[in-house]
């Protein structure tokens, strides 16, 4: 994939990355066009399509202990809902 | 305050090498893998003994009070050696006196990670967004294992409220 412009990487806001998040390389992730993608090995992470507009039973749970509300991906999917 | 839940033994159980994670209030307190790759020789059955040993050596050391199990049976193929694995494990639970719910590896896929036959880094992706746990080294086993306590716990912890 190359690299990046590094002006563009910089336009990024802190919560659209998830550092050291790639499970298969361990890169960091960046929010591109709702998808997560790995700046390391450009591999895309679908967690959250955009049809499932009603997260899962599971994701609801979890997120609710949790109770974040900013920071990585949960932060992407309630600015979009 | 929400009351602690017991501790939870989660499983992604296979003849050569088991994930486990222990789950205590709802956090993963410790995860590991057992192998079998010393005894490189030796049947299912062997194999099988060795786990349920490990896996008493684990129970002894965190005293769970239930176990989830991602079971391989929703598998297409048929492989004798699961079938033994599954009923083993269920004697041994029943035997510890420990509840033992297991769910289809598919269900946990779909649940988790939104397609029944995800991949194994986009389950561990999806675990680890959920739980909090980005950047958490751990094996594509004990991302499985985490995913089944995960999945039993938003089960149970949902219905009980
Ligand atoms: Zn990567």
């Amino acid at each position: 994939m190359g690299g990046l412009p590094i002006l563009w990487y910089q336009e990024f806001a802190v919560s659209r990355f998830v550092l050291r998040g790639c499970p298969r390389c361990g890169g960091d992730l960046f929010l591109n066009e709702g998808d997560w993608q790995c700046l390391q090995c450009g591999r895309y992470w679908f967690n959250r399509r955009p049809q499932a507009a009603a997260p899962s039973a599971f994701l609801s749970f979890w997120r609710e202990r949790a109770g974040h509300t900013d920071g990585g991906p949960s932060a992407a999917e309630e600015k979009s809902a | 305050m929400t009351a602690s839940k017991p501790i939870l033994l989660a499983l992604d159980a296979d003849t050569r090498r088991t994930g486990w994670a222990v789950f205590e209030d709802y956090a993963v307190a410790q995860s590991g893998v057992i192998t079998f790759g010393a005894t490189r020789a030796g049947t299912a059955q062997q194999r099988i003994e060795c786990l349920i040993a490990a896996l008493d050596e684990v129970a002894a050391r965190f005293r769970p009070a239930e176990v989830a199990l991602s079971s391989p049976s929703g598998l297409r193929w048929e492989v004798p050696a699961l079938a033994l694995l599954e009923s083993e494990l269920a004697a041994w639970a029943r035997r510890s006196g420990l509840p033992l719910t297991a769910y289809p590896v598919a269900q946990i896929r779909r649940e988790v990670a939104q397609h029944p036959r995800a991949p194994a880094p986009a389950l561990a992706f999806a675990v680890m967004t959920a739980l909090d746990m980005v950047g958490t080294a751990k094996s594509t086993h004990e991302w499985e294992a985490i995913a089944a306590g995960a999945y039993h716990l938003s089960r149970t912890g949902a219905a009980a409220g």
